[in-house]
């Protein structure tokens, strides 16, 4: 069930109506229904998944606190590791591994022949796997008291709004909040409202249609040479930031009417001024987790540059391994984690060459150099994230490296690919109100609460007007394919 | 409180003014073809005697108005192109929701064998679009549509499309770049453009008739599904008290299809039902100059709907106790329909750029005409067939033909075009006369009509119209070689 689809609009209709309705004590349990149902309307077979994961974090979490040492308690968190690890790695990983042992055999001239096994890859366990073990890792830390109540707790992991594309949520945020005194709140709900609109904006009427161009041209791309690339791979970075920013925020959309605050996943990304920066703006919640639960367990920046530098990278490959079961990912992992190393290396003769031709950096122009270069790199990585393979993403490159067709951009070429003319300045128009709302945010104005402030009149008019541009402009509907949110597949 | 109910009253506007909008965005987005054809089935609060039912061969064959100038009787065709016989229950169904026919009248061609719809989902959504939503549309969508694997030309699934009929938004939204004028016009207006044919649509083209042989060993069992629905539709005209005439048009169809028309038969004497099936009386066309060129030569064009609709006219008046309501007050509607019928049938005349469909569009009661053949070259088979439909019996040697349609009495005459002359004709003494310039005119009755005759080169034959009743001229057209063999209708 997708959150573009009617069908989610039917459910989710319902869902808050009872919720409401129902007496204070059943509401969680009326959550967890409806998001155990809306996780079975993929696979209803792997909601055993979510329910195994659930139950041995949730028994972690009691055992940790009843264990009397820290062996004890270690050995407990152990288990839920390898446990919870153990079924992503088996149904994530094992294709992928097998090809791997095949390739390293092979280049010692033994050739193994290994079944590949047909296992469907279930939506979202990156995300909830992940969530369910922050709270076995948090009980261990003291951080949060175990949760007694179970259906509380199996509620927590399968939050339906954040359960298969995040924000991976935090029990310190998450599980206090499903406390079922709430009353329904108008402000909350309006809010709700505006963010979820916010976030149709971004998937059906900018990601979708930048999908259509952007995959006309990776899908023949040795026929789409040069210039056709470079601009669609531009392109991906606003598409994939577009479809993932528009899940997350219709999922805190979503969770605000029922009165749930997530955590904001993205900060306008791409108007960081360095990869670091980036990194700390960009899918928000899972780079706080590899920070809390990998990279300061790893030493972090505590021992020592070289160290910091390994663990930097430690982290970036995982978080690339995490995205997906192949080495143009893992590659793309490492690109990010290398631009971090080589930044912070750089950093000492970076600053001479700043004060010898007295750069200001404070000035709007410096800032604008860096936020450019900054979107390069991260754009370039972004070519081994998009491609379907290693190899694809080399040609990609090599086909950009030697871009020698300029006039695409202005013969009228690029308007058939997928997108025409009109299409086509729709998405630019688009992408100018993303940028401006983005520069908004980056200046701490909330837009919504601003459009909140003013009067009623034009309150609806902005309500009106979201909707009427999102089903007339959105992608969606018989002619197009639905389209799928890119971060369902992690 | 009162802060609350000042909410609900902000929240309920905000619905109303959103809805609003919707459904005026819908309706401009939405494409026109359906209410092109059937808006005034639902606005016209009048009863009808006569509910016509089918696919294209009806739409194109049969003309409510044309029975209403002939016999008085009120009509409408329903009819769809492409409709199969499950399709057209449930359009009898609906259409029941809004008039109560005397007759249906019902063609059993079995345009797609077993098939629920055409493969061309357009038609469906053309059929059905005007429908106004109700309980009956909701069932015929879970009806018709509840086959997954079911898909149209394309490879589309039609069972994702579904509610498409019911909210086509989903399928129109695209259409922002592309309205037309006719887009802004109102519901009302189209009601007033569809009553003018009240369905129905001329098809043009003269093309010879591709016969079918039949393959005497072919062995099918008759269409289940288009047995199934026709009993539905017998028991439903049962029930509701309405007559049911079945008519077969499918000349030349396939061998599943004839399979099908021949075990009508058997149906159609057990619940008492006439059934004419027309494949069985050739003799009612002109296989020369009665087909169009649309689905392989088997649809009537004009001359050949002219003579579909008049036989079909004297089976109701034989077969039913139909009333004359030409003189009805009641019926005041239908007068001034009429009139802007004959009004568009002149236009249609006048859109012909091809001599072929210009002579076939010519075959109509309303028409006198005259015809000056300045060279012999043009008079081909083809074209002495369609005089000779019209009833104009040419001979070698004659070049000016006059003809009343509608008593299809003709008068052939051998003239010399460079010299002056007069003749008595039945549509009245023509003369051709030098004037004082030295140049030619043109007199009917003694009155002048031209002051030029037409040039040798660029007129082979030139045809002057008059309505039958206002003696008025409608047309003059000259065609020269080129367009004798090229042009379509615009």
């Amino acid at each position: 069930m997708l959150f573009n689809s009617s069908r989610f609009l039917i459910f989710f209709h319902i869902v808050v109506f009872l919720y409401y309705l129902l007496p204070k004590k059943a509401r969680n349990l009326w959550l967890l229904v409806a998001s155990y149902y809306f996780y079975m309307c993929w696979n209803a077979k792997y909601a055993l998944l979510i329910l195994t994961s659930t139950v041995v974090t949730y028994l972690s979490g009691l055992l940790i606190e009843k264990a009397d040492t820290d062996k004890k308690k270690k050995v407990v968190v152990a288990a839920s590791l390898v446990i919870n690890l153990g079924i992503l790695c088996f149904f994530k990983y094992t294709n992928y591994l097998l090809s791997i042992l095949i390739y390293v055999f092979g280049k010692v001239g033994i050739a193994l022949t290994v079944p590949e096994f047909d296992i469907l890859l279930p939506v979202g366990i990156s995300f909830y796997t992940f969530q369910a073990l922050s709270y076995t890792m948090d009980v261990y830390r003291k951080d949060i008291y175990a949760e007694k109540n179970f259906f509380r707790y199996a509620l927590f992991v399968s939050f339906f709004p954040q359960l298969v594309a995040g924000p991976i949520e935090r029990s310190k945020n998450l599980l206090k909040q499903l406390v079922p005194d709430k009353h329904f709140d108008f402000e909350k709900a309006r809010d709700g409202i505006f963010l979820m609109l916010w976030g149709y904006f971004l998937k059906v009427v900018l990601a979708d249609r930048i999908a259509i161009f952007v995959d006309t041209i990776y899908r023949e791309y040795d026929y789409y040479s040069g210039y056709y690339l470079i601009l669609a791979t531009i392109l991906f970075a606003v598409q994939i930031y577009c479809d993932f920013a528009g899940y997350s925020t219709i999922a805190m959309g979503a969770a605000e009417i029922l009165g749930i605050g997530l955590i904001d996943n993205f900060e306008a990304p791409y108007l960081s001024i360095s990869v670091a920066d980036f990194w700390r703006r960009w899918h928000i919640s899972l780079t706080s987790w590899f920070k809390d639960y990998l990279y300061i367990p790893l030493g972090g920046s505590r021992k020592g540059k070289f160290r910091k530098y390994v663990n930097k990278m430690i982290v970036f490959l995982v978080s690339g391994l995490w995205h997906g079961a192949s080495t143009s990912f893992v590659i793309w992992g490492g690109l990010n984690g290398l631009y971090q190393v080589i930044g912070e290396i750089c950093m000492p003769a970076r600053d001479k060459l700043v004060s010898a031709i007295h750069l200001n950096r404070d000035s709007f122009a410096h800032k604008l150099l860096r936020g450019l270069g900054t979107f390069i790199l991260v754009d370039f990585a972004w070519i081994f994230f998009r491609a379907g393979t290693t190899a694809e993403a080399m040609s990609v490159v090599s086909s950009i490296i030697s871009a020698d067709n300029p006039w695409i951009l202005f013969d009228g070429s690029i308007y058939d690919c997928g997108l025409d003319r009109k299409n086509y300045w729709v998405m630019i128009f688009g992408i100018i109100i993303l940028t401006l709302a983005d520069i908004a945010k980056r200046r701490g104005i909330v837009v919504r609460k601003v459009i909140i402030r003013q009067d009623y009149w034009f309150r609806c008019l902005v309500i009106i007007v979201s909707v009427m541009a999102i089903l007339v402009y959105g992608v969606w509907g018989s002619s197009y394919d639905a389209a799928n949110f890119i971060y369902f597949q992690f | 409180m009162k802060e609350t109910i000042k909410r609900v009253i902000g929240v309920l506007c905000l619905l109303i003014i959103l809805l609003t909008c919707i459904y005026r965005v819908d309706w401009l987005l939405a494409r026109k073809e359906s209410d092109n054809r059937y808006a005034s089935f639902f606005s016209d609060e009048t009863d009808i005697d006569v509910l016509l039912l089918g696919a294209s061969h009806i739409r194109h064959g049969i003309f409510p108005m044309e029975l209403w100038r002939d016999y008085g009787i009120t009509s409408y065709n329903i009819a769809g192109n492409g409709s199969t016989i499950p399709v057209s229950y449930w359009v009898l169904v609906n259409a029941l929701d809004y008039k109560m026919p005397k007759v249906v009248v019902m063609d059993v061609f079995d345009i797609w064998p077993n098939r629920v719809c055409s493969n061309m989902w357009g038609q469906v959504q053309d059929q059905f679009d005007a429908f106004p939503l109700s309980v009956n549309k909701y069932r015929m969508v879970k009806d018709l549509f509840n086959d997954k694997e079911l898909t149209d030309g394309e490879g589309v699934s039609i069972y994702d499309r579904r509610w498409e009929l019911l909210f086509n938004m989903g399928a129109y939204h695209t259409r922002w770049k592309d309205l037309l004028e006719e887009d802004f016009y109102s519901k009302s207006e189209f009601a007033e453009m569809s009553g003018v044919w009240k369905g129905a649509a001329p098809l043009g083209g003269v093309v010879e008739r591709q016969k079918h042989v039949y393959d005497p060993l072919a062995e099918y069992e008759p269409d289940k599904l288009a047995t199934t629905y026709l009993l539905k539709i017998i028991d439903l005209c049962k029930e509701r008290g309405i007559e049911l005439l079945l008519l077969n048009t499918g000349f030349d169809c396939g061998d599943e299809s004839k399979t099908f028309h021949d075990s009508v038969y058997e149906i159609a004497d057990e619940h008492g039902i006439t059934y004419i099936d027309l494949t069985q009386k050739e003799y009612l066309f002109n296989f020369e100059t009665d087909l169009s060129d649309t689905g392989e030569n088997t649809h009537v064009n004009y001359s050949g709907a002219m003579k579909f609709t008049k036989y079909l006219g004297s089976e109701l008046r034989k077969e039913f106790s139909l009333e004359d309501h030409r003189g009805d007050l009641a019926y005041s509607k239908w007068k001034e329909d009429y009139d802007k019928y004959v009004e568009s049938k002149h236009d249609y005349l006048k859109k012909q750029k091809d001599l072929k469909n210009y002579l076939s569009f010519l075959y109509d009661k309303d028409y006198k005409v005259i015809i000056e053949v300045q060279n012999p070259e043009v008079l081909s088979s083809d074209v002495m067939a369609l005089l000779d439909n019209m009833g104009i019996q040419a001979k070698e040697g004659e070049n000016l033909f006059c003809a009343d349609l509608n008593t299809k009495e003709a008068d052939s005459f051998s003239v010399n075009w460079k010299e002056s002359f007069s003749v008595d004709t039945l549509v009245g003494e023509l003369g051709y006369f030098g004037n004082r310039e030295g140049e030619f005119g043109f007199y009917r009755n003694g009155e002048e009509i031209f002051v030029k005759r037409p040039d040798e080169d660029k007129s082979w034959i030139r045809v002057i119209t008059y309505s039958n009743y206002s003696e008025d001229i409608i047309d003059v057209r000259e065609f020269d070689g080129e367009s004798i063999e090229k042009g379509d209708e615009e």
